[in-house]
């Protein structure tokens, strides 16, 4: 009976369509979704009242739209069904992406509208090819914004191993699509410039390639250097997605990171590093201290290995980050063990991930456990 | 509680291990490069022989056809554009070309000058349609296979209408098929390998390792040699089989 469940499963696995997709003229249009339902379980050190975080829950429940005309033109509008049962605290976006690219211009091309910010590849790599529920602390949307309303001009170069990406944000990350800022600039009227520069070798390395699914016999690394800067009057107020007080901070912001990814022989290596240096307009953050600007850093390194034989990839990751270089003892380090089962590859997918804390002396501290399964359609 | 994780365990444990034991592959062969020649196509997505002439044709992911030597040396470049040629097949007189996004088959003359065209029903993703295109002599019939999510044999008669679809479960991906004396070759792509196939039934014969990254294209010439195109690394590759 559990060989034909297995069989059963297999083959559906390998029929299901992750796509569909329409023409008209010179138009076409594809729709796809992508689930997400887990089950998530805490195991706080200390006797602790909240539980829960002990609870199946829905994690992405998208639906996307992507079309282009001709060769110029493509336009994607994703939402997240998901979230829109919370859109009541006003800090949870339902949409992902509401963008056009231009790509007729020789140039260069363009992107308009709310979409992804270039900056980091760990924020860049689409949830559904993540191997772990979620990404480093540094990279998940806590710590910087990860998508805001702007436009962002992308140029390839040799073969596409180098990419080319500038900015120009609202600055307000995804509170420009939420009653957080009702859709209006900071006061200053200042925007937020990003830049991001890729260099792949020996061919071009898609933000996907989180596994080395085909086990490469020749190794691929891609560097990638991003840098932020902003200048904001005020500190934007979020409840749940901004607990550092860092994401949307009055002062001069700048940030600086790099991303090295490499796969090889099955296995894919990931390591990124961010500096944020923060001038704020609250000068308490100082600590009382004679300095001018405090530091929040972050890292994560990397490891997963894909066995083809059982459609298994293992991971493990480190990640560590201090909020506040000028208060001592603030750095969070975790150790993530993360497993998952390809049964048709990103597209039909079990997703085990584990979080154990190293810092084992705050109260509320809790190891994590998280189990679900994705489908794309 | 604990007896839920056991289960979970068991679970885990028979969705990893029973594929395990379901996949005996046969032994895969070699190959030997003769030559490799870079080219100036852009996204090159496929390559065929124009019989008798001895020329290729290749096209591109920017939808345009060209015509090139047997040093992959541009000739000539078609002036009507698509929007993603993936697949091209030629015959005596004409060239047949796969616009993967439309699911449009073009059909080109040697001078490169568009003749007709046929539009198929797919409604697969955008970048899962047909990559590849064949005619098989065995059952005098075109054969197109999609790329992914999922792969499909579909045969067609000569004015392309589908006559039958067939399941593909040998690879996470097609790329290219080419037919060569009595066999079909499939390439695969992610899965960097060679496919021969049983053209009558399409059970699968035995399977060649590549080593290229993101090979897009195969043709076989009249001597046995494999060509192969790849997009990301923009270049043309000659191989001889080896023989063990």
């Amino acid at each position: 009976m559990m060989k034909k469940i297995l069989y059963i499963l297999i083959l559906l696995g390998n029929s299901a369509f992750a796509q569909y997709s329409f023409n008209a003229g010179n138009n076409n249009l594809e729709l796809s979704g992508l689930l997400n339902v887990n089950y998530n379980e805490r195991f706080y050190l200390i006797n602790h009242p909240d539980k829960k975080a002990d609870v199946f829950k829905l994690a992405t429940a998208r639906f996307k739209l992507e079309g282009r005309v001709s060769n110029d033109y493509e336009y994607k509008l994703q939402l997240d069904m998901a979230r829109l049962g919370f859109s009541g605290d006003g800090e949870f976006p339902a949409l992902l992406d509401a963008n056009f690219t231009i790509k007729k211009l020789k140039f260069t091309n363009i992107t308009l509208g709310y979409q992804k910010i270039p900056y980091s590849r760990s924020s860049l790599v689409g949830f559904e090819h993540q191997t772990m529920w979620q990404r480093g602390e540094v990279a998940r949307g806590q710590v910087f914004s990860r998508r805001d309303l702007g436009v962002v001009l992308a140029k390839d170069y040799w073969k596409q191993r180098i990419n080319v990406m500038l900015g120009a944000f609202t600055g307000q990350g995804e509170g420009i699509m939420t009653d957080v800022t009702g859709g209006d600039n900071d006061a200053s009227g200042k925007l937020e410039y990003v830049g991001r520069v890729e260099l792949s070798y020996p061919s071009k390395f898609k933000y996907n390639e989180t596994l080395d699914l085909n086990h490469t016999d020749i190794p691929k690394v891609s560097l990638g250097l991003n840098g932020r800067y902003v200048e904001r009057q005020n500190t934007l107020q979020t409840i749940n997605k901004d607990p550092y007080g860092l994401k949307i901070i009055g002062g001069a912001k700048t940030m600086l990171g790099m991303d090295l990814a490499a796969n090889y022989q099955g296995f894919s290596f990931l390591f990124e590093a961010h500096n944020i240096n923060v001038n704020p307009t609250d000068k308490t953050l100082l600590q009382g201290l004679t300095k001018t600007s405090f530091n929040a850093i972050g890292s994560i390194v990397q490891l997963s290995y894909y066995d083809r034989t059982l459609k298994s990839a293992f991971t493990a990751r480190y990640d560590d980050f201090i909020p506040n270089d000028l208060i001592p003892n603030s750095t969070m380090q975790t150790l993530s063990g993360g497993y998952n089962f390809l049964l048709d590859g990103f597209s039909s997918m079990l997703r085990v991930q584990y979080w154990y804390r190293l810092d084992r002396s705050k109260t509320d501290t809790y190891d994590q456990i998280r189990i679900g399964w994705q489908q794309k359609f | 509680m604990y007896y839920y994780y056991f289960r979970f365990i068991v679970v885990t444990f028979f969705l990893t291990v029973v594929p395990f034991f379901a996949q005996c592959k046969p032994k895969p062969k070699k190959l030997a490069l003769l030559y490799k020649a870079d080219l100036t196509i852009k996204e090159p997505s496929d390559i065929c022989i124009l019989p008798n002439v001895n020329k290729y044709a290749i096209v591109s992911d920017n939808g345009l056809l060209y015509l090139t030597d047997t040093n992959g040396v541009v000739l000539k470049e078609s002036t009507f554009k698509g929007f993603d040629f993936e697949g091209v097949f030629a015959d005596e007189s004409k060239i047949y070309v796969s616009d993967e996004r439309s699911r449009i088959i073009y059909v080109f003359d040697y001078n490169l000058e568009r003749i007709t065209s046929y539009q198929l029903t797919y409604y697969g993703g955008r970048n899962s349609g047909f990559e590849s295109i064949t005619f098989n002599k065995n059952k005098n019939c075109f054969v197109l296979i999609t790329e992914k999510h999922p792969c499909i044999i579909f045969e067609y008669d000569t004015a392309f209408k589908e006559l039958k679809q067939y399941p593909y479960t040998f690879s996470t991906d097609v790329s290219s098929i080419t037919f060569h004396k009595g066999h079909l070759f499939v390439l695969c792509d992610e899965e960097r390998k060679i496919l021969v196939l049983n053209p009558n039934d399409y059970s699968l014969e035995s399977e060649i390792k590549l080593s290229d990254i993101n090979p897009e294209g195969i043709a076989i010439t009249e001597d046995g040699r494999i060509l192969i195109v790849s997009d990301d690394e923009q270049y043309l590759k000659k191989y001889a089989l080896v023989v063990k």
